[in-house]
């Protein structure tokens, strides 16, 4: 019986960090959006949110570029994932590392290098980063969120089953339709997470748009991290809310495929 | 495709096809022709190449020289997917993102049905066919690679496939339009798939859910809905249980008569080879050892090897004395076959032609019981007659503490003739320090050898009718029988390290074949039992091993 609590005993911790940094938080988050400066219940925040089109505006754009940066990312790391998966092609895992290390260094300092190098390339072209807003945000996104869609595409294309590569060939697939319809659906579980590491932080990021596009392109992060620097506290959280829910929608339209593609998978084999 | 006919009733013919993996030859110049209809079982150990002849014909693996036809047709250069030849995985390979009716569905939903197009006028429309055109171009490609076949030939096929591609490039030919099938049809015929496999019921089953049985069902109904011309198995009962595995083993022998395609199966179990083919395919690295019926490859194995492979059998080394006499386990038998006298030949006993009786007779021999196992309908015995070992079969059950007598009769006798009794390594050479390198490995041999009556002095220069000679950076060939050569486990001080390829019992010794890493095979004899794969370290007896110069002795004199 001791034995069991003290097992038990070892979740301690984390639930104490959760619930402090994470149940607290949102339920703070709660109460701000639901109360106006005085502490008294009102729905002026979201009427404000749900009134303003600048607002509306920033989110449809940030879906958007979430959508824009998805595709880009997984178009790129799709087949990079499927040769660094390839053994003749990546002896060892040193190629891996090679995308990996970005993560390695802090993330205001790459995007800040970035600026300045996009500034050097586009200056030999007579044009500024101001000039390209999208551009230089697109580039950005895209080099910091491609580790993230790599790292789960490689680990699905490691366990891909060569043999039903080799069936669908063998039951009149060209090499066009052994794509679609067996490699896809066989790494259908690493492009749904791959999807999710990429689209949900890039709604809300706002280091990338301000530094590249020279505060030009305004992300729902950015005008979250606005209201809470002009000290709209309620305004910031009723947004914080909207993002949060965004994630817990996404989150349960995938859940689905996540758990059921690899549940399959190990169950058959 | 290119037409060339050759065989009428030959479905698949391989030429010549050899199969190289990063510098290891593992066909080697194959020859196999396999007749409509049959059920061909290709039997082998692992890595022998069976799988590999499988993937060829299915079209995973390229080779990188030869042909293989199909109905008279080359199809080396034609992708898997557009060959009509379907195949039933080892690990069956279903799709899990499918359901059993969809996983039986897939190569229709695939498959195109050509229809002959016409023009307005109601006359058959003629195109150049650029498919065929696009084979022709692929088999130029491929045979421009080929590195094996001589250029003389290259040169000559390479203008035959040059005159047919320009042939098809000048003539139009009927056009087809390609339709796929309507789901009404699909659905008839995954019904019917599905009934042929005994799964009417589980259409809507999710593959996980499945018994591997069941799921072995579904891989069988997947690639036969197709209608290929030839079906192949690569080891499809592996993974089942041996009563699943007895029951689906007469089950496809069945579904085969109905069918009534060729099936090319691929194993490694030989009694399921012997139960289920028509024609049996043995095979060992890479080379064709016999092919024959089943009746034919156990009655009468052509070498040890299969002898060896297919049943339990006793191979002993042998010496013709006689007309159709011959001697071993230190007696004269007499036998069927005709030999020359005094040949060394292999002789083999089925353990079933070993008769026993536990009081003396008339031509038996004595022996002694050394094991016996309870078999279900018999016993197996081993006895001991002198050094050697005889398997036996009997319902009987002898006494283990008393002697037995055996008798084995002319009919039981099946004599071989023998093959790779030496060792000879022709590119072996003398090196600067004059010591013998075979297989790259110095050996310190005596060099007088190299001449008869010669002496060697000890810095290695061979005296001979008062001539020296410096055999340094000489070739030479070098010879050594199995039987000085040791084999042991221990590699660690062992001057040539190997793989052992395959072991076959002979009565009182193992005759192993050992590859070295430089691709120098090394027959040896040993008391010891060593299991394919197993790495060994080979020692010499120093004494015992033949030296001959190549080229001229006068080069050397010094």
């Amino acid at each position: 019986m001791k034995y069991k609590y003290f097992r038990k005993g070892l979740a301690l911790p984390f639930a104490l960090f959760l619930i402090l940094f994470v149940i607290i938080p949102i339920l703070f988050i709660i109460f701000y959006a639901f109360t106006d400066n005085q502490g008294f219940f009102s729905f002026d925040a979201v009427v404000s949110f749900f009134t303003s089109t600048t607002k509306l505006n920033v989110l449809l754009v940030s879906i958007l570029v979430g959508l824009f940066n998805t595709v880009l990312c997984l178009l790129i790391g799709f087949p990079l994932a499927y040769l660094l998966a390839n053994p003749k092609f990546n002896k060892n895992y040193v190629l891996v590392m090679l995308f990996v290390m970005p993560m390695w260094i802090n993330f205001v300092l790459r995007t800040g290098a970035l600026r300045d190098l996009l500034s050097i390339v586009l200056g030999w072209f007579n044009t500024t980063n101001g000039e390209h807003p999208l551009f230089c945000t697109m580039v950005g996104m895209v080099t910091n969120y491609l580790p993230f869609t790599i790292l789960p595409l490689y680990s699905t294309m490691l366990k891909l089953d060569k043999s039903q590569i080799e069936a669908a060939q063998d039951l009149g697939c060209n090499p066009f339709k052994t794509f679609t319809r067996n490699i896809i659906p066989q790494t259908l579980p690493g492009l749904v997470s791959a999807s999710m590491m990429v689209f949900m932080p890039t709604i809300s990021s706002y280091v990338i748009s301000d530094t590249l596009s020279e505060g030009k392109i305004m992300l729902f992060g950015n005008s979250i991290y606005l209201s809470f620097s002009n000290s709209d506290w309620n305004g910031g959280s009723f947004m914080s809310l909207i993002m949060l829910i965004i994630i817990f929608i996404v989150m349960f339209a995938t859940k689905k495929f996540q758990g059921n593609g690899s549940e399959r998978r190990l169950s058959a084999w | 495709m290119c037409a060339e006919k050759i065989g009428e009733n030959y479905i698949i013919e391989m030429n010549n096809v050899t199969k190289i993996f990063d510098g290891v030859t593992v066909i080697d110049k194959m020859n196999l022709k396999i007749k409509k209809g049959e059920f061909v079982t290709i039997l082998g150990p692992s890595g022998c190449g069976k799988s590999t002849t499988l993937r060829m014909i299915a079209g995973f693996e390229t080779p990188d020289s030869g042909d293989i036809l199909l109905n008279g047709s080359n199809i080396t250069a034609i992708p898997p997917y557009r060959r009509p030849i379907n195949t039933v995985f080892q690990h069956y390979a279903l799709f899990p993102n499918l359901d059993v009716y969809d996983n039986v569905a897939f190569g229709l939903r695939n498959k195109k049905i050509a229809v002959p197009l016409k023009n307005k006028d109601g006359s058959p429309m003629l195109k150049i066919d650029k498919g065929l055109a696009k084979d022709l171009k692929n088999q130029i490609k491929r045979l421009k690679k080929d590195k094996i076949i001589s250029s003389e030939e290259k040169e000559n096929r390479l203008n035959y496939l040059y005159q047919k591609l320009d042939e098809c490039l000048s003539t139009p030919r009927q056009a087809y339009k390609y339709k796929h099938l309507s789901e009404e049809e699909i659905d008839e015929k995954v019904v019917k798939a599905l009934s042929i496999v005994d799964l009417d019921e589980l259409e809507d089953r999710d593959i996980s859910t499945l018994s591997g049985g069941q799921q072995q069902r579904v891989a069988i109904a997947r690639a036969i809905i197709c209608e290929p011309l030839i079906l192949l198995l690569d080891e499809p009962l592996g993974a089942l249980d041996l009563k699943m595995r007895k029951d689906m083993q007469i089950e496809l022998k069945e579904m085969h008569k109905k069918i009534g395609i060729t099936f090319i199966y691929v194993t490694h179990d030989q009694e399921e080879a012997l139960t289920m083919s028509d024609t049996i395919i043995v095979m060992n690295d890479g080379v064709i050892q016999q092919i024959g019926s089943p009746e034919n490859i156990y009655n009468e194995p052509q070498n040890a090897f299969v002898a060896d492979f297919i049943g339990s059998s006793n191979i002993y080394n042998a010496t013709v004395i006689g007309d159709k006499k011959v001697r071993f386990l230190n007696h004269v038998f007499n036998c069927v076959d005709f030999f020359p006298i005094n040949e060394r030949v292999d002789v083999i006993v089925r353990p079933e032609d070993v008769h026993l009786s536990d009081v003396p007779k008339e031509n038996y021999l004595e022996g002694k019981i050394a094991s016996k196992v309870f078999k279900g309908i018999h016993y197996q015995y081993s006895i001991m007659i002198g050094h050697d070992e005889v398997l036996a079969q009997s319902i009987k059950d002898f006494d283990q503490n008393k002697p037995l007598y055996i008798e084995i009769r002319p009919d039981g006798i099946h004599l071989m003739k023998k093959e790779n009794i030496s060792n000879v390594y022709t590119d072996s050479y003398i090196g600067k320090d004059h010591k013998v390198y075979i297989d790259e490995c110095p050996i310190d041999c005596d060099l007088s050898k190299m001449i008869n009556n010669s002496t060697v002095d000890e810095d290695g220069i061979v005296t001979y009718d008062n001539k020296k000679y410096d055999f340094a950076n000489a070739d030479c060939v070098a010879t050594i029988s199995p039987k000085d050569i040791q084999v042991s486990d221990d590699t660690s001080d062992a001057p040539i390290k190997g793989r052992v390829i395959n072991s076959v019992y002979k009565g009182d010794h193992y005759l192993i074949l050992v590859r070295t890493e430089n691709d120098e095979d090394f027959f040896v004899m040993t008391p010891y039992t060593f299991n394919a794969d197993d790495i060994v370290g080979l020692n010499f007896d120093k004494s015992k091993i033949e030296l001959k110069l190549k080229g001229d002795l006068n080069d050397y004199e010094i």
